[in-house]
């Protein structure tokens, strides 16, 4: 066993303290740092256990405005009523997280810290145009996911910066939207490719507001913009879903692992969004359909 | 009538297992214990140059290094001793100073603590020089191909022919010939429990070692002759094991505890030494199941009956020869399934390369040649347009119909009655004598474009016991305690509880032998200090081979008690009928003793546009000959089909160039809880075996048989393709579906 400082701050001004101390590794649910640290490639100087600082935790909605936070569990994500309601896509990747167990102790911010380009949580938040709340002893700041994810591993976290919480505007009722995902098995599984899509429809039966991500296809989970403004004001149509499958398998740039090769991935990439952005459809037909009820 | 065998009974040691108090290798600690990390190649091939453990030497707290020089008679193996227990230099016997693969073991490291045993591990320093690496196993039978055994002459080191009528002349006559080329893929057992053992000298001053085995006196016979000591002098027992599935039949830490122990002792060092696997050691520092490679013609009359099977069978054995060439016997008789055939071909061969020694893995040898037997029987089938279980009642082995390797089965042939239930549980039905599935019984479709449904069958046979003419018996001791009446019958017995419930049948047969209530009776198990040799726990043959003993020793010990011994203690040996090898020309022979038959009709779904398959249904009829346990028996059914469907569609062993890629469960995938079939019907049939005990016939590994083919034939009607690789991932299947458009 490896032998290691250990802090575990109850208050988000001790957390910042800790933080200025080099070599810090945050430890929230432990899924992710405890099994490298079992095999020796995580070796931290300084472990701080955030479990207890209690202002990262929970989901907060004000008016449209969704916050959650980083301590936030997928079990928690899962069982809430109004993201399911209203943010499908969140609860079906919440759902796709390792094991009942697993998610009773795996946390949001643990799943973005640690920027696996399959990580479940990524796509959904994309396509709800999240923003991830950095804070350190010097303050807060914003960014879009897009702009925080840089790399498999990497983020844009600065020394002494740590997750706070996530948030985006809760979607209106009119816009439908999903969660797939393929991995080798059905549970306790690393996508092979992942996708979320939202999407309105125009009065007229058009595409709007359409919006597309893919995971476990490019070194980090990426929205398609050219396949979203080729669905954009369309009528949909089995030529158009081929047409965008098509731009999916494009727009990404998958590599051949131990899951599955880049050729799989392209043809499944386009498959899984097209019936993301098929699923989202039919949510939206539905409260369109509730509307002129 | 029996009273306690046939009854549904809790396994009696389910409370202890669900409470976790069952005490496996791992879980026990020893006062003084010590710890032992093992130094593996982690390279594929080569020549152990120079090993320097000075450094490890000299760090507080480590006790020994051993290495190839302190192995007394460095060799063992189950079949042949071509393994070193350690390579390296210095040992007197020849090119025991190579690497064969990344799991061969270099130096054991004993230290205080787990922690300086590894990092002294760490400190040695070995100097390799790289030798060519061998993976391809037909590559590897080429004459100017590099040999991993120089002393052995060849990298071919079993191969058997069968040669019956002409198969070629008849494929000539034959109105469809089919023809296939399939390829099995490597599994991994995956036991809950990965690879442990306590080593320590017991009070009578014996080698004892405390390991999770599937053969106590095996076991003790490979470290008795590696250490150079008389059989007595070594002792083995086996507490609590945490499954086996054939992966626990080699030496994996019994050896090397051993050996620790010995030059402790001889240091005045006496104190007990334990070793804990880490689960990715256990990945590749224990054998596989053996990837094959088998083309095969198939010959058919207008009316479905076979005359002809010419078959090539190529097994990778790896690095060593571990149970390979009784796993090849196994495939070459099973590669041309339960069916009577006039003409047959054989040629089988197993071959070293350096990939992860393959060997013992539930079905040994029966599930490869399943896959390309039944294949060839569902192709046929299709071929002729003739319903796959019709086109196999018509060729299925009866009572008295010759094998390929020219006798007759053990009587008590009932694969024909086994085919039939299982096609009628899943809707075939008798019209105008023939079997049929009708329109309104197949898989309903659901209204989902990419989404098809399929059913296959396929059946297999399986042997219960040791074959071609391998010694073959086992003990029970029995002794009866009381004055009057019997107040407690002991049963001695070695044979190991992998989690099969082993024991609970064992005393189950015991209390019906003795006409005694379960709770009189009790058993002692496991320790070659008070058991007799049982022989191992596989080839589906414990409960057979045990309750035989147990009825002989049964018998004479209720003699004894009626002649007023006290206790009364019998010892019985039960010996079934012999066996005969395979004839080196003809392959003639009497192969078993005793089999099971077993039949699967399974219901998939698969996405066309992803390639994923889902396993909706799996009909299982199995001839067990007797249920000793119902429950016991559905376990093994499910767990079976279970461990097959994880084979069939999911588990992906990936070796390149001789390195492990898979080695961790996140990278190979075993089913979890939503992989597994939605249902799993089992169909308990018992037409007795006349010598098996109350009837009972093995039945273990035979529901795993049958499982791939029946779901490649699934896949084959849901969408017009047929697979002859596996695992099913999504990938294959897509790229399959692409290409067969």
């Amino acid at each position: 066993m490896q032998t290691f400082n250990y802090l575990r701050p109850a208050h988000l001004d001790e957390l910042c303290q800790a933080l200025q101390q080099p070599h810090a590794k945050i430890v929230a649910g432990g899924t992710d740092v405890l099994p490298q640290m079992h095999t020796g490639r995580l070796q931290p100087a300084l472990l701080v256990d955030i479990s207890r600082v209690s202002e990262l935790e929970g989901i907060r909605i004000h008016n449209t405005q969704v916050e959650i936070g980083a301590l936030t569990t997928f079990a928690a994500i899962q069982a809430h009523p109004t993201l399911r309601a209203a943010a499908p896509a969140l609860t079906q990747a919440a759902q796709w997280v390792g094991a009942p167990m697993t998610r009773q102790r795996a946390t949001l911010g643990g799943n973005l810290a640690n920027a696996s380009p399959a990580a479940d949580a990524v796509p959904p938040l994309m396509i709800y145009n999240a923003e991830v709340t950095l804070t350190s002893a010097k303050g807060s700041r914003s960014l879009p996911l897009a702009q925080f994810l840089l790399g498999p591993g990497q983020t844009a976290l600065q020394r002494g910066e740590f997750i706070q919480s996530v948030r985006f505007e809760l979607p209106a009722e009119d816009l439908g939207s999903a969660f797939l995902k393929i991995g080798p098995r059905r549970g306790m599984t690393i996508a092979i490719v992942s996708a979320a899509a939202a999407v309105r429809l125009s009065p007229e039966g058009r595409l709007e507001q359409v919006r597309v991500a893919v995971g476990a296809s490019a070194p980090t989970v990426i929205r398609c913009p050219q396949t979203e403004n080729l669905l954009h004001g369309q009528l949909p149509s089995a030529e158009l879903w081929q047409s965008a499958a098509q731009q999916i398998a494009v727009e990404i740039s998958p590599i051949d692992d131990v899951r599955a090769s880049r050729a799989y991935r392209r043809r499944a990439a386009g498959v899984l969004a097209v019936r993301a952005l098929q699923a989202a459809l039919s949510q939206a037909q539905e409260a369109a359909q509730a509307r002129t009820v | 009538m029996t009273e306690v065998v046939g009854k549904i009974i809790q396994r009696v040691d389910a409370v202890s297992k669900v409470r976790g108090e069952a005490l496996y290798p791992g879980d026990i600690q020893m006062d003084g214990q010590v710890h032992m990390k093992i130094l593996f190649s982690h390279r594929p091939h080569a020549i152990v140059k120079r090993i320097d453990t000075s450094l490890a030497e000299q760090m507080p707290g480590v006790l020994a290094v051993l290495t190839a020089k302190d192995v007394p008679v460095n060799e063992y193996g189950l079949i042949v001793a071509d393994q070193p227990v350690l390579c390296g230099p210095g040992a007197s016997k020849p090119f025991t100073d190579r690497v064969r693969f990344v799991g061969d073991q270099v130096a054991v490291i004993v230290a205080e603590t787990e922690a300086i045993a590894a990092q002294a591990r760490d400190a040695i320093h070995v100097e390799y020089e790289d030798l060519p690496i061998v993976t391809d196993p037909l590559a590897a039978m080429k004459p100017d191909a590099f040999l991993l055994h120089p002393d052995r002459g060849s990298n071919v080191f079993g191969h058997y022919r069968i040669r019956k009528g002409d198969a070629e002349a008849a494929l000539k006559e034959a109105y469809v010939v089919v023809e296939g080329v399939y390829d099995t893929p490597a599994q991994e057992h995956v036991f809950l429990q990965p690879e442990a053992g306590l080593g320590y000298m017991d009070e009578e001053g014996r080698v004892t070692v405390v390991v999770a085995g599937q053969w106590t006196h095996e076991d003790q016979e490979q470290i008795a002759h590696a250490l150079n000591l008389p059989l007595e002098r070594v002792r083995v027992i086996y507490p609590a094991i945490g499954g086996a599935f054939g992966g626990r039949e080699d030496m994996s830490v019994q050896i090397v505890l051993g050996l620790a122990v010995l030059r402790l002792s001889e240091r005045g060092i006496h104190r007990p030494v334990k070793i804990v696997w880490t689960r990715e050691e256990s990945m590749f520092g224990h054998h596989k199941r053996h990837p094959y490679h088998i083309r095969t013609r198939w010959g058919a009359t207008r009316e479905g009956k076979i005359i002809a099977a010419d078959v090539d069978v190529y097994a990778d054995g790896g690095a060593y020869i571990y149970t390979s060439t009784k796993v090849l016997g196994n495939a070459t008789l099973m590669c041309t399934g339960p069916y009577e055939i006039p003409n047959v071909r054989v040629d089988s061969y197993a071959i070293y390369t350096n990939s992860i020694p393959n060997g013992a893995f539930r079905g040994f040898g029966g599930p490869q040649g399943a896959f390309a037997a039944e294949s060839q029987m569902n192709k046929l089938a299709e071929a002729l347009g003739m319903d796959p279980v019709e086109i196999r009642r018509r060729n299925l082995l009866q009572e008295g119909s010759l094998l390929s390797v020219g006798t007759p089965l053990p009587k008590g042939v009932s694969i024909q009655a086994v085919v039939e239930a299982c096609a009628q549980e899943a809707g075939w039905q008798l019209e105008d004598a023939n079997y049929v599935l009708p329109e309104n019984k197949k898989p309903v479709q659901i209204s989902s474009a990419h989404k098809k449904r399929g059913r296959g069958f396929a059946c297999a046979f399986k042997n219960v016991g040791f074959s071609f003419g391998a010694p073959e018996n086992c003990w029970a001791t029995i002794e009866l305690h009381g004055k009057d009446k019997v107040e407690e019958a002991v049963l001695y017995h070695a044979g190991a509880e992998v989690g099969q419930g082993a024991h609970t049948v064992f005393l189950q047969m015991a209390a019906e032998a003795l006409g005694l209530p379960l709770t009189r009776v009790r058993l002692v198990a496991s320790d070659t200090a008070v058991t007799e040799n049982s022989g191992s726990v596989s080839a589906s043959r414990m409960t057979f081979m045990a309750g035989n003993a147990i009825r002989g020793a049964a018998q004479e010990a209720l003699q004894k008690w009626i002649n007023e011994e006290r206790p009364a203690r019998a010892t019985f040996q039960y010996r079934p009928p012999k066996t005969t090898p395979y004839d080196p020309e003809t392959g003639k022979s009497e192969p078993n003793f005793s089999y099971g038959y077993v039949a699967e009709a399974v219901d998939i779904e698969v996405d066309v546009e992803t390639g994923q398959i889902r396993l909706l249904n799996v009909i299982c009829a199995d001839d067990v000959g007797k249920a000793i346990n119902p429950r016991l028996v559905q376990g093994q059914i499910e767990g079976a089909v279970v461990q097959a469907a994880g084979y069939a569609i999911l588990e992906n062993f990936i070796q390149q160039n001789g390195e492990v890629i898979t080695k961790t469960l996140s990278t190979y995938l075993i089913p979890t809880v939503l992989d597994i079939p939605d249902q799993v019907q089992s169909v308990i049939m018992e037409h007795p075996d006349p010598i098996g005990p109350w009837g009972a016939r093995g039945m273990g590994e035979m529901p795993f048989l049958p499982l791939v083919p029946a779901i490649t034939a699934a896949l084959h009607a849901a969408t017009g393709v047929w697979f002859d690789r596996f695992p099913l991932t999504p990938e294959r299947v897509l790229e399959g579906l692409q290409q067969g458009k």
